[in-house]
């Protein structure tokens, strides 16, 4: 089954003008290394590797987070834009999570998960994940220009 | 996976196993393979991710068995994110307990610039390829 959720009119109008992917993937972790060759090689292509690097890594773990909290019969839905200065990533899953109960901040060095999040925060000009109503959002910004 | 209209529609396809100087291995993901020489070397060729990531610790826990000094060879590793690096943080404390430490060699950039922005270098010995 196909399910689709609506982003942001705001985000809609800015991806119209810009090159996008949307993409729907089953919550498996096989999908997330085929989702970030494909954005990689079309929406990404062109722009300075530093970045790209950056970029594959936010929706890595966005992505698999959503992977992670997905009810199986469900699907993840990722959209990528890039614009000349910035890349603007989002991710909606149908679940619900507490992000109030979530780490943003590094766990000491020692600890052997926790940080997914805080890589995102540090990789990113914009980052806000909201969760009501049976769905999460993710909305990752990573600036193009130095 | 569904594609936007630049995509397409696509179809997953398994690479074949790569076989590996002790047959100690198999594919972590499509194109991720996980070899150990015969000097005991653990040698990751691909991504470091959350589907690549349990057959890698697979492979550790493996030669944990056998040596305290692991050393793992990351040159072919062309992306790592933080489900990965739980594997490798995973072996450092382990083998840290019984006195031993993990080496990471031939790490490039994604995996250097994954360490460095979550302050976990000085959990590795990090040396460059041989």
């Amino acid at each position: 089954m196909t399910t689709t959720v609506p982003i942001a009119r705001s985000d809609e109008q800015l991806m119209a003008r810009a090159r996008t992917a949307e993409m729907l993937i089953p919550p498996r972790p096989a999908e997330i290394r085929r989702l970030r060759g494909h954005v990689a090689g079309t929406v990404l292509s062109g722009i300075a590797a530093a970045v790209v690097r950056d970029v594959l890594l936010v929706l890595s773990e966005l992505v698999a987070n959503a992977v992670a909290a997905s009810p199986r019969d469900q699907q993840v839905r990722v959209a990528v834009r890039a614009s000349r200065s910035a890349v603007l990533v989002i991710v909606e899953n149908k679940a619900t999570i507490d992000p109030h109960a979530l780490s943003f901040e590094l766990p000491p060095p020692g600890a052997l998960s926790g940080r997914g999040l805080a890589v995102v925060t540090s990789l990113t000009s914009e980052f806000d994940l909201r969760s009501r109503a049976g769905l999460t959002r993710a909305r990752a910004v990573i600036p193009t220009l130095p | 996976m569904i594609y936007g209209a630049s995509g397409g529609l696509m179809h997953s396809a398994r690479h074949p196993s790569t076989t590996g100087d002790t047959g100690m291995n198999g594919p972590l993901d499509d194109g991720t393979v996980v070899t150990v020489g015969a000097d005991g070397t653990i040698e990751v060729a691909g991504d470091i991710d959350m589907a690549a990531g349990p057959l890698l610790e697979s492979t550790i826990l493996e030669r944990e068995a056998a040596t305290e000094h692991l050393v793992i060879d990351l040159a072919n590793v062309h992306f790592i994110d933080s489900s990965g690096l739980r594997v490798l943080l995973g072996a450092s404390r382990r083998t840290g307990q019984r006195g031993g430490s993990v080496v990471l060699r031939g790490a490039g950039v994604e995996v250097t610039r994954l360490l460095e922005i979550t302050g976990t270098t000085e959990q590795f010995v990090v040396e460059p390829s041989r």
